[in-house]
């Protein structure tokens, strides 16, 4: 596995790879409702962007790049062991707010977010919390921007359903 | 302009801002008319702002994934070959010479100077005011319960705030206002059972970040990193205030200054 870089291949990897570990990790606990399988596939997804981290072109979207060898690593470990998502009490533990209502919130919401389909809450992630264009997101998710729209369309509106805030209508037009 | 049944179909993007710049204000012309569209806009608003809120304020502690990636990306480059082996050459063997020799002179003739340049004199002053901490936990001025550090920091940052109570293997421990550089800056613990503390000091903006050894840019901040002997320090500016983060865990500091960034408005 090891990877013969230059030194500056090394920090570039260092500075433009290793500091979005964390949105990373973020991301696959809630892809994969597990924190070791989370771990997991994190690590394999930096093996793989360490691999081939000469082909990464400088100046381009580094996160949007490693989301999607991310996305491709699960498909290949995670599709066996996703039928039952659910939120952890370890990771609500992480999310003890003083605030009871706000905890009840975040906790609210996530259960939500955890019952959509796995392609829904991959394209929410993209899209709504980690802010990608819809390129940046069909880009990492390897599917036409289309596919984005209808994908966030029927997310949105079954978060809305579940959350059970007022009766969902539709978003955006797009078909997959 | 557009009709109701039009503005809705665009409601997803006009949300992400991937319309054109005319649908774009023809919609907002419409919303701004129309209260069941704006109040169907403002309803998705929310729930992403809520959703993004939500996953943001999970923090994992990611030091121990950090350290396997590191070791078996970065790190690696040192177990490819003994150390020793490096120098075999004449050429190397002879700048390997030079550069003991000037480092020699260096600290010779150079007393004080080495370990404070890594990081400048704010940043020496977060690391030392964080290892006192330590010895001060039982002064009277730290503020202990949840609901007072809130209190607190709310006050002192000028908006709600509440610190998360839990990060990782840290627990929120204690908080207080301390001094140092010539400013004052809200100085929050957090906790692990081991006993091992990480600092958060929260501070008025003086002027632009200091600069740390290097910069990184994280989640769209620029972070300042620096040494400060055994302690790793992390910086970045949120509208008018100065967070700095310093702990023994690189991963524990990153954690304490995300958290932070994820609480605190701009």
């Amino acid at each position: 596995m090891f990877n013969r870089l230059s030194r500056r291949q090394r920090e570039e990897f260092e500075s433009h790879a290793l500091v979005h570990l964390n949105t990373l990790v973020r991301a696959a606990v809630r892809l994969t409702g597990s924190r070791e399988a989370a771990e997991d596939a994190v690590q394999e997804t930096y093996l793989q962007a360490w691999k081939y981290w000469r082909t990464f072109q400088p100046g381009t979207n580094c996160r949007a790049w490693l989301f999607r060898i991310l996305f491709n690593v699960m498909k290949k470990t995670h599709r066996a062991n996703q039928e039952h998502i659910v939120v952890e009490e370890q990771d609500l533990a992480n999310v003890l707010r003083f605030d009871p209502a706000k905890h009840f919130e975040v906790i609210e919401v996530l259960e939500a977010f955890d019952r959509l389909a796995e392609d829904q809450r991959a394209v929410l992630l993209m899209v709504a919390v980690e802010e990608m264009s819809y390129k940046e997101a069909a880009g990492a998710l390897g599917v036409p921007v289309g596919t984005v729209m209808s994908r966030l369309n029927r997310a949105r509106t079954r978060m809305r359903r579940i959350l059970g805030r007022a009766k969902a209508g539709p978003l955006a037009a797009g078909a997959e | 302009m557009y009709d109701c049944p039009k503005v809705r179909e665009f409601t997803g993007p006009y949300l992400d801002n991937e319309l054109d710049a005319v649908t774009t204000q023809n919609i907002a012309g419409h919303i701004e008319q129309c209260a069941p569209c704006r109040r169907e806009m403002e309803t998705y608003r929310s729930q992403d702002e809520m959703l993004a809120r939500s996953i943001k304020s999970v923090a994992y502690d990611t030091a121990k994934l950090r350290n396997s990636i590191e070791a078996a990306t970065i790190g690696r480059r040192w177990s490819a070959s003994p150390l020793w082996a490096r120098f075999l050459t004449p050429r190397r063997a002879i700048g390997s010479v030079c550069a003991v020799v000037i480092l020699a002179v260096a600290i010779l003739y150079l007393p004080g100077r080495m370990g404070t340049t890594f990081a400048r004199p704010l940043y020496e002053a977060a690391a030392h005011d964080h290892r006192m901490c330590g010895t001060e936990a039982a002064a009277p001025d730290w503020l202990r319960s949840p609901s007072s550090i809130d209190e607190l920091a709310t006050s002192y940052l000028d908006q709600k705030v509440s610190l998360p109570l839990v990060m990782g293997d840290y627990r929120l421990d204690r908080a207080r206002v301390c001094h140092f550089s010539d400013a004052s800056f809200l100085h929050i613990i957090y906790k692990m059972q081991t006993g091992r503390e990480a600092s958060l000091f929260i501070g008025r903006r003086q002027s632009g970040l200091p600069l740390g050894a290097r910069s990184i840019n994280l989640d769209g901040h620029t972070i300042q990193l620096a040494r400060a002997s055994d302690l790793d320090v992390m910086s970045t500016l949120i509208g008018d205030h100065l967070l700095i983060a310093t702990a023994e865990e690189s991963g524990a500091a990153t954690s304490v200054l995300m958290s932070a960034l994820a609480n605190i408005r701009g």
